[in-house]
């Protein structure tokens, strides 16, 4: 993709559909190099599921790194750090590894957000971020994030209904099961 | 005085990424509010999240990908 067609970000207004629409190219372009598309984790992708109600500020990815930064550099962003940040739009990529810490099964289970017929996005599930939510609950006495792990809930409801074996093993091992249980639906309700 | 909403916008940029910059604040790192909100503003956060559902409700499209009409590209 060339430069002028990333361009057109800058007419992208609202922060969070700029970030959306930022995920979407790099991811489409990762794949046209032969890589696998991102995995878009942490604030992103509570920003990305409650469509910008939650704001954040960088976007943590998890994907091959060489291809990535190949790519970012090309685009003009440039490291800090860990950080790959562009001035010009706005934008910060964390990257945080190659895959997801949670495993292959958590790979397995991410979505795919369609931005339209072309642009793709991949984010972690809702299931494996309301436990990294939970988790912040719990160790971290974050009242915020139990909001949006309830936030997130209602949305998994809404969008084909929670894994619950899945939740309840990821619940178990982190330890949160006690408040899972208090977000979790009963079986039947909507 | 009056600030222009545009140029405020700017100058926010500019101030966090020479913070970045600087070493000052780190963009990756996690943030966790130092304030706990309180319960009713929590509440108020929960249901605005909740009515952007309601406006924009997402669903699944033929392929099993998910469609977030908030994001949806024109």
């Amino acid at each position: 993709m060339n430069r002028a067609a990333l361009k057109k970000l800058l007419t992208v207004e609202d922060e969070s559909r700029r970030r959306a629409v930022f995920v979407a190219l790099l991811s489409g372009e990762m794949v046209r190099r032969g890589a696998e598309r991102p995995i878009v984790v942490g604030g992103e992708a509570v920003e990305l599921y409650t469509q910008g109600r939650y704001t954040t500020g960088d976007i943590d990815l998890k994907g091959r790194k060489e291809t990535l930064e190949a790519i970012l550099a090309e685009w003009g962003f440039v490291r800090q750090g860990r950080i790959w940040v562009s001035k010009e739009y706005g934008i910060y990529i964390d990257w945080l590894g190659g895959s997801l810490d949670e495993g292959a099964k958590a790979e397995n289970k991410t979505n795919i957000i369609a931005l339209d017929d072309e642009n793709e996005i991949r984010v972690v599930s809702l299931e494996d971020l309301i436990i990294d939510r939970l988790c912040a609950a719990k160790y971290w006495n974050d009242q915020d994030s139990l909001m949006w792990s309830k936030n997130l809930m209602e949305i998994l409801v809404r969008t084909g209904g929670p894994d619950r074996q899945y939740l309840k093993a990821r619940a178990e091992k982190e330890k949160v099961a006690d408040i899972l249980s208090s977000i979790l639906p009963e079986e039947g309700d909507k | 005085m009056r600030l222009d909403y545009n140029d405020l916008k700017k100058i926010g940029r500019e101030t966090r990424m020479e913070l970045i910059e600087r070493g000052d604040i780190d963009p990756g790192r996690r943030r966790i509010r130092g304030k706990p909100r309180d319960a009713e503003k929590l509440d108020l956060i929960y249901r605005m999240t909740l009515d952007r559902l309601e406006q924009y409700p997402p669903y699944r499209d033929e392929k099993g990908r998910l469609v977030l009409p908030y994001f949806k590209i024109q």
